[in-house]
Formats: structure tokens, C-alpha cells, sequence
């Protein structure tokens, strides 16, 4: 037993650790006002230090690393904390995990015990619990529970949206006579999860039924069930208010009838919150989502479903209604200059209302009748929501028509629409390194190796404002710098240096960029800067993911190897290549291979996508191209390296360098040019300098066939033109070839590899000579053998021209 | 009544007694290979065997026959080229071996189709045919099968280890026509093709009383009807009796008889042994042996995929050209090599390509082809074919003229529809020697 420690901490003090990973947080939810012990399964996790917690109301109480696959934490979830999704990261000494979830609730849980797999053993519960259980292929879990006429009761699953598998629940409420009373699969609020809420008939014993909506089902299929005699309204009016602002809400949908409710929203930079629907009864577990923001809230009067009656808006606004019947459409009302531009946004489906709206602007004439439409919308953005955005064409009256896609209406087809200027946002967002597998959360984080550094690369785009912004990273790590250029414009990706001291404490913040615009006013931080997709289906569809508006960075220990990244003196010219040259150091002990990559995609620039420094080297080269086309001008670039130092990857990165894209220095008119096998020819190109260069420019004829040669030729700048001698012999290749000139200029000591010219070099047999000997006999040609039809024509022929013929004079 | 209660006697049924274990996963049994031997091999043929080697999920044509080290790093990719035997030809570094026999093939650079979809590029380079919901196309080896018939009493089309795809059967030929698969890899240890040794249960001694059990139900038939069909089947179960007590099939189908060194020389891996198998069955008569090897479907890490798969195949395909050569073999043997399609001109995102069927290569050696060529030409960055563009029907209309198969001979489909073998091909004479 000694010995093995003794080995372990021997072998440990030669591996580094490396990246640390989680894929399951168990119990996967617990009731707010207790405290629990959470177990984080995943890899990597013996040197855990700290459980990093997304959201308010859950504090951790401590840590302890029990297994290199597991870690245990004791945590406090506070009585207000907020029902629904949390998120936890675990920082170990190498690096910080991936994000998974846990969710919390408001009902004393209790966990499914087998077997229940019948009406006959279902498991007996009392109201008002959530069931923590798992199905597995082909199971169906019964639970049993006693309730009196008149009471309300809920039932509500969180399965997909629990993020650990693909995983659809189906569930129902039966009676006694095993009559389903309600079933339900999926539902408009919850997505895949359902939910179901009956008055109770009669007095009597009711079973909860759940399984896999295809009865499948395995070991990751965890489920949460809510059973109790809380509220589940399918609908809220207004879906929407101002942040800090209490609104009273409407509750629409609950089997026992509609909920009035104040409720004060948060001042946070939260757009979308969820409100909870709360009785003496009960709260309602998965509540709505709202939208929050500054906008002026209206709330439908009777009159919407007229156009003359409709009331008139101003912009900006948010205007919130229901379609109430099927067929039923909605009007909004609103005077606008021509001009002017306004976004027109319907919140409906992403809010979990049934409505799958569909948007119609139409400009009014004098007496309120519609004269023409404007502009009309279904879907946008990837949503069944409407969304447009219209510059308005003449001063005047507007009418915006809403109506369901499908002529539909009901209580909860329920929704927003936003009226106001555009906005100006940004996004920002980590990329996924790997886009066939979106739940792949590698280098979603950012570790720090102390004394070294990182090149990550961060996704920017403007909506609605140019010019240029620059990243702002203002609450990293104590000793942890950020090197960032300004942004232009037009540039869809940055790499972003990090620098920890080597003295910085080990540590992690969640951290919020923004960027920032030079000019203009603030934009929002953006709401899904780092996009965790949790449950996937077929196709990689995404069933269910938390984005989130925070990078973890943290400081981890440090790595045995660095790279630098020799900036070339030399542009790479549009067409050319160049290689560029990586030097890495090593810490004696690491020898083994370190792969770089570059840290970003340049338009119109190609770099070799990974690249090795072997074993004990401490160099690559790099090979790089621009196409022709590629955008004279100077990029900001930076590599990453990653190397395995025992138990993993480790990742550090290069300094920023930069990297110019330029015109060629000259152009080369390859003429077209034919030679005969055997014979010698001369392949001439105009040559005309843009930019002078000094000494000798070298030439070489690539791209040709076997057995055909030309020798290099090296010219000065201002050439007019230079001149292949091309050489064949009687064996080369017949045909058209392709040949073109490779050219290297040497500046500042550094070649400029040009790819030039291009042009047809055909070769073709010997001219076959004509001597007297050989002059062709004339030959008679065998009679072609006539086809059947051709035979029955020349019989026809000749009978016709004998008829014809006039007939012999009769002799005297 | 859709429900037929199952025979409540035997369980042994006459079909189940004459597969002696399981003969072929498309229910091929012995008598029915037997029923081939009908067929007129007698037409002039350059190859009389073929071993089609398959390599499943689409190889780059970049990483393997046709590098483009002139081109821009985002399209030639990180690999190298290496000169061959063949001035002028170059080959992906790992094809070593294959270099060094560069001269005794053809190198076809221009293959085209427009599927890029695996079970669709699968489909085309095994039928010839775009696939087509009307009609399940057959296989070059049960179009082989049909028209050549048994040799040297062996199934004539042979998948070794198994057929990749179902477009590697019979299609709308009787299935009688469909491979007969080894079911196991000629790679592991302890190969064995059960197929041809009688169940662990069952003794000769069984068998034979079996045998006298069937032959006593034929002969009643024989006398209560008379029937040329009859009369076959019998020749046919005679013939599968002889398959499964001979000890020649036997040896034909038992690698562990190759020499340690020749073994060695093919590569002990899954590449190597299945050319091996492959080039035994041949020899001993089966007329087309088809055997897959890999998943070149690298949409990621290209370069390293490559590097880990290809030596294996470039061993044993430069093994198998050098041993058919030096027995003889290679000029009645012709060898195709293709893929489903090949791969984006451009590395993607994660270092890998995608699916590029508009240009990618095939090899062919042996059986009446030239010996150290290459046949058409793609463009700059391999994405279209520059020069002689191969179409599917094109080369399978080579194939069957080498196989001296009437291409545009027309085979019976069910509604006794007459399908040519080869719609509107045309055999690609500069692939001739």
C-alpha cells in the first residue's frame, strides 16, 4: 500500500496534469433550503481545487477529490435561489472542466426505487415530491399517489432539458381503471419535456406513468418528476416588462383557472427570465420565459383583432396580445416617416407559446383601409418566430397583421412584439473546435499556464454599427494580462494572447468580455459568448443547451514547453507561399512532439492546419499560401501548440505576430507555345515589375511533363520579358501540358516565393515528312455495302427511271 | 394467415441441409453456385479473374494517387509526394511500395460521378449504375458470376472477409449470383471459413446418411416428375458435396498455407492477409474476389488517418502486384482498386476532407491493362477532372470487355425487363495494353 503511494507520487511528479473534464453531475437536481453533496464524475480530476458556480444562491461548502475520476462537494442551495438550471465548472490545478448542469426545485426529492415497472408495483409517493429516477431500455416507471376530488394535480419532467443524453420523456396520469386521464410528451414551454396538470374527479388512488417516448432508454437516462398540486399555466400576459419594474402577470391555462401574480423583475443584464407561476398550492417548477428590457410594455385591449378599432402604438414599444380563437388575427397600429427604420420582432415560440406567428406590415390609406403591404415575415434567425426589419417607405398609417402560421388560436398562442429602432449588439463567442460534435467542450476555457501563455481565438460580429471596437476582458485573474489588437471592421475572428506572471496564484474567474466600439455609444454584453450544447439528437440536432455569457479563465500550473513564432520580414504576395518558421523551448524534462496550429482562419490565406515539431526538435516550418485574390493587407495572427506531457493535452500559445499580404512584385504573360517530341522550344513570358526589388530574381518552369526540361533563369528587376529553353525528347508526353513559373525574390534576406504565369505548352507527334516514295497510291475504295432501307431505294430508283424511260418507237 | 405456422417436422429443411453451416450471408447456398457451371466462358477474354479491392468511405485521391505538391498548402494538404518507378509519376509518401511497382499499373486520375453520398458513390462503383429507385442493380461479381459461371469447382464471386454493402450482391439477379463471404478475417489468428467444414455436430458418417436421406426424397421426385430442372438440381447438390469433402476447395480458402515469408512480405494486418486471400482464391479459380479494407471517410485529421492506414494498404497492394507478376498471374489477372468518391479539394475546418465525387482516382493492373501509365489528368487542385473524364460506366465497360463480357448484353430483370449490363459505356481503349 506504501509502495504504491510512494510510486504514484514518484510517477506524478513526472507527469503534468492536464485538462480536466466532467460529464455528469450527481443527483442531477436538488430542493432549494438544504444542503447536498454533489458528485462530479468526469477525468482528470485528482488535483480538483474548486467548484466554480454560475449563478447566485448555491454556495459551495467544500471539496474533496476522492478518485482521479470523481470529486465530491458539499453545497448550500439558499431557500430564494432561483428554481431551474444552474451551471458548475471544477477547476483543477491543470485547467478548469467542462460546464455541466444541475437543477433545482422547490419539492423535497426522493429517489425512484425498482421495481415499478407495472400499475401493479408502482412505488407510492405523496404529493408534492420530485421523483430523482432513470429509465432504462424499454422500462416504464409507475408511481402511485393519493388524492381527493377537486385538488389540482401536476405532474412536470425535466429530462432533456437535464443535458446529460438524448433522452425524450413521455408521461402520463391514469386512474385506477388504468385510463390515461393526460398524457403528455412535449410541450411548447418545456420543449421535449412535458407536463400535465388534471382536477382531480374523485377521491381515489392516481398512477403517474414515465418512460422514453420510443420506450428506449439507458444507464444517462436520469429524469426529475414533479408531482404535487402546483400551478402549471401554459401562458403569461404580458410576456415581457422592464428590468427592477414589478408587473402583475396573468396566468392562463391552469386547469384551475387563471392566476393573477405581482412579481418584481430583476435589474440584471438578463434579457430572458422566468416567471413563476406560485399558489398556497405550489410554485410551478419550469415556469414561463418573459423578455426583460427598457421598452414601454403594452398590453392588448379588446379591440385587437380589429384593424379600425386596433389601438395605435408608438415606437418604441413592446406590444403583447393573444390570439384567442382560431383564424383570429392581430393588429398593431403605429405612425411612421418614410425613412425611417424600424425592427419589427415577435417573441413567440422561444417564449413556449403555441403561436408560430407570421408578421404582415401594410401601409394604410386615409380612411384606415389597407392600400398596400409593406413587408411580411414567417421565420427568421432559425426560429418559427417573425422578424423584420423595414425602412419605411412614404410618411403615413401602418397596421402590422399577426396571425398564427396554421390559422391557429387558442389561450396560449400568447406573444411579444417588439417595436424599436435597430439596435446595436455584438456578438462574441468562443468557437467550438470541433464542428462535427457541438457538445465537444474542448478549449471552451481558458487555462493560463502560469509564466506562460495562451492564443485563443474569439468569433466578432456587429449588427447594426461598424468601425472600429476592441475587446475588453476586465475581470480576469489576479497576474493573468490580456493582449488584444483593435478590431476591425470586417474581421470575423481575433486571436486574443493571455499572459499569467509565473508567480500568479491559482485561481478562476467567471469573466464577461464586451466589446467595446471606439466610437458611438456602448453595445450589450452579448448573452452566449461561450454556446454549451448539452443534449443532442440524430444529425447532431441540439436538443437542449445553456449558452452563457461568461469565459472561466483561470490560472493553472506550468506547462514544460513555449513557442514563439518568428515574424517574417517578408510579405507573402497574393498567389505565393512562404514558410514560416516556429522555435519552441522545452524545460529538460519534456522532449515528446508539440503540434501548432494557427490560432485563427485568414480570408483568402491558407496555413497548414497542424503542424508537428518532432520529438527533441525545437522547430517547424509552416507552410502558408494567399490566393490570388487574397486582400492586400496586414493580419494579426498567433499560433497555438499542444503537446501531451503525460496524462493529456497541454496547451500554450505564441505571441501575436503579424503576417502581410501584398501584391506580387512582378507579373509574368506566359505564352502559349507548341513543340514537336524531340525538338526544342522556347516558352517566353512578358514580364512586368510592380514592385522594384534588388539583386536576382530566379525563375523556374514548373508543372511540366516527364522528360521534358527547361533550366532556371534569374533575372533583374525592370526585365521586359524572359525566355524558357524548353528541351523534349522523342518520349515526352503528347498532349497539353500546363506549365507555370515558380519565381523567388530575395528580400531582407528572406525568399518571396511567387507563383506566376500559367500557359498551354503542347506537344505534339513529329510532322510525318513526305517524300516521293512515300506519296499515297490512289486507292479504290470498296463499295460500301448498302443497308437494307438503301437497297429498297436504289430498287425503287430503278424501277421509277424505267417507267419513265419513253417508250422504244415503234418501228415502221 | 400472414402468419405461416412454421413446419412442425425437421427443423432441418432440404435449403438448410445443403448450406453445411452458412454458406454466404445473402443465402447462397452451394447448389445454387453450382447452378453457374451452365455458362459459356467461351469468349475471348484478356483477364480471367479479377480482384476488385475496395476501400470503403471514400479515399482522397490528394493523400494517395494523385498529390499535388504545386498546389496552395490548403490543397495539396501536409503530405508529401515520392517519385515512382514511372518518370513523372508521383504517389503519396506512404505508397512506398507501390512506388516501386509504379510500372506495372495504371494510375486513372480522372474518375467521375456526381453521388456524394456513401451509400450512393458505394452503389456506382460497384454496379456501374447510378442507383435508382427502381430497380437494385447487380455487382460486377454477380454480373461476372452470372456470365462465367463456376471454375475449378469454387464460388465464383467471393467477398473477403464480407461484402461491404449491399450493393456488392445481386441485385436483380437471382441471388444465386451474390458473393459468397468468408465471414471471418484472413487476419486473425485461428481463420477458418466455417462454410466449407461440416457443423461441429455433425460427423461424415451424418453427413453421408443425411446425403442418402435427400437423395431418397429426390429420386421420388424424380419418378413422380420428370424435369430438367430436376436433373440439375441433383448435378448441383452433387457438386456442393464435392466442394465441401474436397480438400483442394479446402486448402484454396486456408491462407495458413502460404509461405511465413510471403506473409510477412503482404503485411500481417488486415490489408495484407485480405490481398493475400484474395490472390490464393484467384488462383485456385474463383473468378472475382472482392475485399474491402479501412474507413478512409476522414473528415477529420487527415493527414494523420492517412498516415496510419495507407502503409498497410501500400504493402499489401505492392505485395500483391509483385506476387501475382512473379507466379504469372498478373496478365490474367486484372486488379481494380477504387474508393466511393474522393475528397474536397480544400482541407476543411478540422483538417480533414470531405466528400469530392467530381474527380478522384482508380487503379488498374494486370488482366489486359496497360502496365505503367496514367490515364487522365485533374486540374490544378484536384477538384475537376482536366482531361479524360472516366465515368462509372465507362470503366465498368473496360472491366467487362478485359472480363470478355458483352458489356451491352442485356440481362433479365423481374417483369422480364431486358437491363443492359453497361448503359451507354464505351470501353476506354488507351487503358488497353
Amino acid at each position: 500500500m506504501r509502495l504504491t503511494s510512494l510510486m504514484c507520487l514518484l510517477f506524478s511528479s513526472t507527469l503534468f496534469a492536464a485538462s480536466p473534464s466532467v460529464g455528469l453531475i450527481l443527483p442531477r437536481g436538488g430542493q432549494r433550503g438544504t444542503e447536498i453533496e454533489l458528485t462530479f464524475q468526469g477525468g482528470n480530476l485528482s488535483d480538483a481545487q474548486e467548484v466554480l458556480v454560475y449563478y447566485p444562491g448555491i454556495t459551495v461548502r467544500s471539496i474533496a477529490s476522492v478518485k482521479p475520476n470523481e470529486v465530491k462537494a458539499k453545497v448550500a442551495i439558499a431557500p430564494d435561489c432561483r428554481l431551474g438550471e444552474h451551471a458548475f465548472r471544477v477547476r483543477t490545478a491543470s485547467g478548469v472542466s467542462d460546464l455541466r448542469t444541475f437543477w433545482v426545485g422547490a419539492l423535497p426529492v426522493l429517489d425512484e426505487r425498482e421495481p415499478n415497472s407495472s400499475f401493479e408495483t408502482a412505488q407510492p409517493i405523496s404529493k408534492n415530491v420530485t421523483v430523482h429516477g432513470m429509465i432504462t431500455n424499454e422500462d416504464v416507471d409507475y408511481f402511485v399517489v393519493e388524492c381527493v376530488k377537486g385538488e389540482r394535480l401536476s405532474i412536470e419532467i425535466e429530462g432533456m432539458r437535464l443535458g446529460t443524453i438524448f433522452f425524450d420523456p413521455t408521461i402520463a396520469i391514469c386512474n385506477e381503471a388504468k385510463a390515461e386521464l393526460a398524457v403528455a410528451d412535449d410541450a411548447f414551454i418545456t420543449g421535449q419535456d412535458g407536463g400535465a396538470s388534471i382536477v382531480v374527479p374523485a377521491d381515489g388512488r392516481y398512477f403517474v406513468q414515465v418512460r422514453e417516448t420510443a420506450y428506449g432508454g439507458n444507464g444517462s437516462s436520469y429524469y426529475r418528476l414533479h408531482v404535487g398540486n402546483f400551478p402549471r399555466p401554459t401562458a403569461v400576459i404580458p410576456a415581457g416588462g422592464r428590468p427592477g419594474e414589478t408587473v402583475e402577470f396573468r396566468f392562463l391555462g391552469d386547469p384551475l383557472g387563471e392566476i393573477k401574480q405581482k412579481i418584481k423583475l430583476p435589474t440584471s443584464n438578463l434579457t430572458m427570465v422566468r416567471v413563476h407561476a406560485q399558489t398556497d398550492q405550489g410554485i410551478h417548477a419550469a415556469g414561463i420565459e418573459i423578455r426583460v428590457n427598457d421598452l414601454p410594455p403594452l398590453v392588448e385591449s379588446a379591440n385587437a383583432s380589429s384593424l379600425k378599432a386596433a389601438a395605435a402604438v408608438t415606437i418604441p414599444s413592446a406590444f403583447h396580445g393573444t390570439l384567442q380563437a382560431p383564424g383570429e388575427i392581430d393588429y398593431v397600429r403605429f405612425k411612421a416617416t418614410k425613412g425611417q427604420v424600424i425592427d419589427l420582432t415577435c417573441y413567440a415560440r422561444r417564449i413556449g407559446s403555441a403561436l408560430d406567428p407570421v408578421m404582415n406590415l401594410d401601409l394604410l390609406d386615409k380612411d384606415g383601409n389597407p392600400a398596400r403591404g409593406i413587408q411580411g415575415n414567417d421565420d427568421s434567425g432559425g426560429s418559427s418566430d417573425a422578424a423584420m426589419r423595414v425602412t419605411i417607405p412614404e410618411d403615413g398609417d401602418y397596421a402590422l397583421r399577426v396571425y398564427d402560421h396554421l390559422r391557429g388560436g387558442g389561450p396560449n398562442f400568447f406573444y411579444r412584439i417588439e417595436l424599436r429602432p435597430p439596435e446595436s449588439t455584438a456578438v462574441l463567442r468562443v468557437p467550438h473546435v470541433d464542428s462535427n460534435n457541438r457538445r465537444n467542450q474542448d478549449r471552451q476555457t481558458w487555462s493560463v499556464p502560469k509564466g506562460g501563455r495562451i492564443a485563443v481565438p474569439m468569433l466578432v460580429r456587429r449588427d447594426g454599427w461598424n468601425g472600429p471596437a476592441t475587446l475588453a476582458l476586465d475581470d480576469l485573474p489576479p497576474g493573468v494580462t490580456a493582449t488584444i489588437d483593435a478590431i476591425d471592421f470586417g474581421t470575423p475572428t481575433v486571436p486574443v494572447i493571455l499572459e499569467a506572471k509565473a508567480d500568479a496564484a491559482m485561481a478562476a474567474k467567471l469573466m464577461r468580455p464586451r466589446l467595446v466600439p471606439k466610437e458611438g455609444p456602448a453595445v450589450p454584453s452579448p448573452p452566449d459568448v461561450v454556446d454549451v450544447e448539452l443534449s443532442a439528437g440524430r444529425n447532431n440536432t441540439t436538443y437542449h443547451k445553456l449558452p452563457t455569457d461568461r469565459i472561466a479563465v483561470a490560472v493553472a500550473e506550468a506547462v514544460p514547453f513555449r513557442i514563439e513564432v518568428i515574424e517574417p520580414k517578408v510579405p507573402l504576395v497574393q498567389g505565393g507561399s512562404m514558410q514560416l518558421r516556429i522555435v519552441a523551448t522545452r524545460d529538460p524534462s519534456f522532449k515528446g512532439p508539440i503540434t501548432v496550429q494557427p490560432v485563427i482562419g485568414l480570408p483568402g490565406v491558407g496555413i497548414n492546419g497542424a503542424t508537428t515539431i518532432p520529438e527533441n526538435a525545437t522547430e517547424c516550418l509552416v507552410p502558408i499560401s494567399a490566393a490570388g485574390n487574397a486582400a492586400p493587407r496586414k493580419w494579426r495572427q498567433a499560433f497555438s501548440a499542444t503537446a501531451n506531457a503525460g496524462a493529456g493535452n497541454l496547451h500554450t500559445g505564441s505571441q501575436l505576430f503579424t503576417l502581410e499580404v501584398a501584391p506580387p512584385f512582378v507579373t509574368l504573360a506566359q505564352q502559349r507555345t507548341a513543340v514537336e517530341q524531340g525538338a526544342n522550344t522556347v516558352v517566353v513570358c512578358k514580364v512586368t515589375t510592380a514592385t522594384p526589388f534588388t539583386g536576382k530574381a530566379k525563375a523556374t518552369l514548373v508543372g511540366l511533363p516527364p522528360k521534358v526540361t527547361a533550366e532556371p533563369i534569374e533575372f533583374d528587376s525592370g526585365t521586359a520579358e524572359i525566355a524558357f529553353q524548353v528541351k523534349t525528347d522523342a518520349t515526352s508526353p503528347r498532349g497539353k501540358h500546363k506549365p507555370f513559373v515558380q519565381l523567388e525574390i530575395v528580400k531582407d534576406g528572406e525568399i518571396i516565393p511567387h507563383n506566376l504565369g500559367g500557359g498551354e505548352l503542347r506537344i505534339d507527334a513529329p510532322r510525318v515528312k513526305k517524300t516521293a516514295a512515300a506519296a499515297p497510291k490512289p486507292t479504290t475504295a470498296a463499295p460500301k455495302p448498302l443497308s437494307r432501307l438503301e437497297q429498297l431505294r436504289q430498287e425503287q430508283e430503278e424501277r421509277e427511271k424505267a417507267a419513265a424511260k419513253p417508250p422504244e418507237p415503234k418501228k415502221p | 394467415m400472414l402468419h405461416r405456422m412454421p413446419c412442425p417436422g425437421s427443423p432441418l429443411s432440404r435449403r438448410h441441409f445443403l448450406q453445411v453451416g452458412a454458406v454466404g450471408g445473402l443465402g447462397l447456398t452451394l447448389g445454387d453456385a453450382f447452378r453457374l457451371q451452365a455458362a459459356d466462358p467461351a469468349r475471348k477474354a484478356s483477364a480471367e479473374s479479377i480482384i476488385h479491392i475496395f476501400l470503403p468511405g471514400g479515399m482522397a485521391h490528394q493523400e494517395s494517387w494523385d498529390p499535388k505538391p504545386l498546389a496552395p498548402v490548403e490543397y495539396r494538404g501536409e503530405m508529401a509526394a515520392i517519385s515512382t518507378k514511372l518518370d513523372g509519376m508521383q504517389l503519396n509518401e506512404c505508397l512506398k511500395q507501390t512506388a516501386q511497382v509504379a510500372d506495372k499499373i495504371t494510375v486513372v486520375r480522372s474518375m467521375t460521378h456526381g453521388e456524394a453520398a456513401h451509400e450512393r458513390g458505394v452503389h456506382n462503383m460497384f454496379t456501374g449504375y447510378r442507383p435508382s429507385p427502381a430497380l437494385i442493380f447487380p455487382s460486377f461479381g454477380a454480373v461476372v458470376s452470372h456470365e462465367l459461371g463456376v471454375r475449378n469447382n469454387l464460388p465464383p464471386y467471393v467477398a473477403v472477409p464480407s461484402i461491404v454493402a449491399n450493393d456488392a450482391g445481386s441485385g436483380y439477379l437471382s441471388s444465386a449470383y451474390g458473393p459468397f463471404s468468408l465471414g471471418a478475417d484472413p487476419a486473425s489468428n485461428g481463420f477458418q471459413v466455417k462454410d466449407l467444414t461440416l457443423p461441429g455436430d455433425v460427423s461424415p458418417d451424418r453427413f453421408a446418411n443425411r446425403r442418402q436421406m435427400l437423395d431418397a426424397v429426390n429420386e421420388h421426385f424424380q419418378k413422380a416428375e420428370k424435369s430438367d430442372k430436376l436433373d440439375a438440381m441433383d448435378t448441383f447438390y452433387q457438386r456442393a458435396y464435392g466442394l465441401i469433402s474436397s480438400e483442394k476447395a479446402r486448402l484454396a480458402f486456408d491462407i495458413n498455407k502460404e509461405e511465413a515469408k510471403l506473409r510477412d512480405e503482404y503485411g500481417r494486418n488486415a490489408a495484407g492477409q485480405r490481398f493475400l486471400m484474395a490472390r490464393r482464391l484467384v488462383e485456385a479459380g474463383v473468378r472475382f474476389v472482392t475485399c474491402h479494407f479501412g474507413g478512409w471517410d476522414y473528415h477529420n485529421s487527415i493527414s494523420q488517418n492517412t498516415k496510419r492506414s495507407l502503409p498497410q494498404f501500400d504493402q499489401g497492394f505492392a505485395a500483391l502486384i509483385r506476387d501475382l507478376a512473379a507466379r504469372g498471374m498478373l496478365e490474367k489477372t486484372l486488379v481494380m482498386v477504387s474508393s466511393e468518391f474522393g475528397r474536397t479539394p480544400k482541407i476543411n475546418g478540422t483538417a480533414g476532407r470531405d466528400h469530392w465525387p467530381k474527380v478522384f482516382s482508380v487503379v488498374l493492373a494486370g488482366g489486359g491493362i496497360k502496365a505503367g501509365s496514367v490515364y487522365g489528368r485533374s486540374d490544378m487542385t484536384a477538384a475537376e477532372p482536366d482531361e479524360d473524364a472516366l465515368t462509372v460506366e465507362d470503366l465498368a465497360h473496360t472491366v467487362y470487355h478485359c472480363l470478355g463480357i458483352e458489356p451491352e448484353k442485356k440481362l433479365m430483370s423481374p417483369g422480364d425487363r431486358p437491363i443492359d449490363i453497361v448503359r451507354n459505356g464505351k470501353t476506354r481503349k488507351e487503358l488497353l495494353a
